[in-house]
């Protein structure tokens, strides 16, 4: 009952934004991420539940991985774990290019947003994810807009449980 | 005359030129291509060697790409499972099969970097491993024909990835625990998935802008969802699949491709269809509503899981081998036989002389895979035979109409003869030697052939009935020694060896007459000569 009320919820979320670039976070969480980066890998927000780190990668044009960066990211837990939200940091592998994201996650589909440091390229993602709490692991395939296309990422994380 | 020499100086050169040229060019491909030339006829010969991978054989290779950078195109490299994991990353790049030993036990091990295999040539076979802790486990990039049967693919971030691959089998492999998709299709048309058991990775086949797939017999279960197509994938066929507890979607599909194979064959099984049967035909009275846009139905969704089943696999390996000459008439007949379900078979037996198309049928049933014709064989005959096996529920498979011819009856040939006869003599007298051992294995008459050793041969001679004895005289005229030599044949050509006896001529009779007329002559000589003889 709990999951297709998520699901539910998650439908009407979706189904209530014209395209996945304009996903609309609770506002305070889309205002930390683009008005006031909070955050920093060393300080811990009081709400974190854990934090999250890994590694992001797409497919090159002949279907191989290619990984891009490193993200970092705290989370916090609702609706007896199944449920939750996360705000961190994507860096580049060369670090060049970072950037905050900040997403809400209902059992295994989750949705968010994220911009770049020093430009103006903001964009959506959804996509399924996987928690595995055997090994910690957490894994997600998103559909990420652009400025004008989409494309898909990969993410390959683990997680710590703060005691 | 200069402008002569010109000419066919200029000429000479171009003949060489050409010849040069064409060597140049023919010569390598010829050799690359492993052709020989026989009696102006072109063959190609198709080179299928085996390369070993651990084990503990002579020669065998310890890492399976070197055995891959060593084989040529057709070749097999067979890796056993003693030396497994393999920590590699594969690259292949020529048509080969590689074969592990036993799938559970023959490991190749991407240690989390990099692809396990990837695969960049055409029909290449995979079959019989353990592919895991790779980025992708199979990276297959624009080919065609590959087979990917029998293996156990997990833990991997992607199992199977495709790229512009076409024509290609992927059946009866275990694909799990993948981080990603499990089969990740992507511009690639006209493959098949069957058979394979898609569980418990986060998508269970994710086809990306492919078309014209066929998708049956699956299973996917726990995977976060069980079939996703995007990117313009239409026209994928995809029926006969059992989708269990995948977490969000068994499926979702935004374009266009069919759900179900009709009635009365049915569509895919569906853990969440609600739907009732109220014919009891098997098949939900209700379509089941694929989620997404493309609007897509399982106009036919199953009640109950799809049980495959498979037949067994076309009996192979026969002895004598097809085509055989000379097989021994008592030759037993065996084969090899495998069911992709691993269950018990029993075997028909169809075997005749003379008819291509063997309807006798001379054993039914049997559970071993092979057959004594127990001395029904014949010299020299035509014999075909087929296989059919039977599975325990009932399928079967017909193999080939397999064909040897049986050889001749073998012909013994006789004994090398013992000469029996005196071994001393005085020319001009005439001995008899006779041959006792006549007796030939298969009864056969037999004739003989006299050399005297002094020139003088007998021709042959006979016949002469089995264990007749055989005798023949002859006088040496000459002193000396002497060499009697004799062989025998059967009355099919069979040769003995030679026998042999050798002859000492130590006096003439000539000079022995000569010194008896003079004594016979002088009666006074011949008793001085006896009286002195007896003083001795």
């Amino acid at each position: 009952m709990k999951k297709i009320l998520a699901i539910l919820l998650v439908g009407i979320f979706v189904v209530s934004i014209p395209a996945a670039a304009s996903i609309n976070l609770p506002s305070i969480y889309r205002r930390q991420i683009i008005d006031k980066p909070i955050i920093k890998t060393t300080d811990v927000p009081d709400w974190a539940d854990g934090n999250i780190t890994g590694i992001y990668a797409l497919k090159n044009e002949t279907g191989e991985y290619e990984i891009l960066g490193n993200i970092f990211a705290y989370y916090h837990l609702f609706w007896g774990n199944s449920s939750g939200y996360y705000v961190g940091l994507w860096e580049s592998l060369d670090g060049n290019q970072t950037g905050q994201f900040s997403g809400w996650f209902f059992y295994h589909i989750t949705l968010g947003y994220y911009n770049s440091t020093g430009s103006n390229d903001t964009g959506g993602f959804i996509g399924l994810m996987n928690v595995n709490e055997s090994d910690m692991t957490i894994k997600s395939v998103a559909m990420v807009s652009g400025a004008d296309d989409y494309f898909i990422r990969y993410a390959s994380c683990t997680y710590t449980k703060f005691e | 005359m200069i402008k002569m020499k010109k000419y066919y100086i200029k000429k000479g050169i171009i003949i060489f030129t050409l010849i040069f040229f064409i060597s140049t060019i023919a010569i390598p491909i010829i050799n690359s291509n492993q052709v020989s030339i026989k009696n102006n006829s072109v063959i190609w010969e198709e080179r299928a060697d085996i390369l070993y991978v651990g084990g503990s054989g002579p020669g065998n290779y310890s890492k399976i790409q070197n055995a891959i950078n060593d084989a040529s195109n057709g070749d097999t490299v067979f890796v056993f499972h003693d030396s497994s994991p393999y920590l590699e990353h594969l690259i292949i790049s020529k048509t080969i099969n590689l074969i592990g030993e036993d799938k559970s036990l023959t490991i190749i091990d991407g240690s989390n970097t990099g692809n396990c295999i990837k695969i960049t040539a055409d029909s290449v076979v995979i079959n019989g491993f353990t592919i895991k802790k790779g980025l992708i486990g199979i990276s297959v990039v624009q080919s065609s024909g590959i087979e990917i049967k029998n293996n156990i693919i997990k833990n991997n971030w992607e199992g199977i990835g495709l790229y512009q691959v076409t024509n290609s089998t992927f059946f009866k492999n275990s694909i799990t625990d993948n981080d990603f998709e499990g089969i990740s299709p992507i511009q690639s048309t006209v493959n098949t998935f069957s058979g394979n058991k898609i569980n418990w990775n986060l998508y269970g086949l994710f086809l990306s802008n492919s078309d014209n797939n066929f998708i049956y017999e699956n299973e996917m279960k726990g995977n976060s969802r069980g079939i996703e197509t995007t990117d313009n994938s239409d026209n994928n066929k995809i029926y006969h699949n059992n989708f269990f507890a995948n977490d969000e979607d068994n499926a979702f599909d935004d374009f266009s491709n069919t759900w179900d194979d009709d009635y009365p064959s049915g569509g895919n099984y569906w853990d969440d269809y609600t739907g009732e049967d109220s014919n009891g035909d098997g098949i939900g009275d209700t379509p089941y509503n694929i989620p997404g846009d493309g609007n897509n139905k399982d106009n036919y969704p199953l009640m109950e899981p799809y049980i495959p089943q498979y037949p067994p696999d076309p009996p192979y390996n026969p002895f004598p081998p097809n085509g055989a000459t000379g097989v021994d008439v008592n030759a037993t007949l065996s084969w090899l036989c495998n069911d992709p379900d691993g269950d018990d078979l029993t075997y028909d037996v169809y075997f005749e002389s003379n008819n291509p198309v063997p309807t006798e049928l001379v054993s039914n049933n049997q559970t071993e895979n092979s057959y004594d014709p127990i001395g029904s064989m014949e010299f020299n005959t035509d014999y075909y035979w087929q296989i059919v096996a039977w599975d325990s529920k009932g399928a079967s498979t017909s193999g080939p109409i397999w064909h040897f011819v049986t050889g001749l009856e073998y012909n013994y040939p006789p004994p090398s003869p013992m000469i029996d006869g005196p071994t001393k003599g005085v020319p001009g007298v005439e001995y008899i030697y006779c041959i006792q051992n006549t007796v030939d294995p298969d009864g056969d008459d037999v004739y003989v052939y006299w050399d005297w050793g002094d020139g003088a041969t007998s021709g042959w001679l006979g016949p002469y009935s089995s264990g007749e004895e055989i005798c023949s005289s002859h006088a040496w005229n000459d002193t000396g020694i002497f060499t009697i030599g004799a062989q025998l044949k059967d009355e099919f050509g069979a040769l003995s060896a030679w026998g042999e006896l050798s002859v000492k001529m130590p006096r003439s009779l000539d000079l022995h007459n000569r010194i008896f007329d003079i004594l016979s002559k002088n009666t006074q000589l011949y008793f001085l000569i006896t009286y002195l003889l007896k003083l001795i």
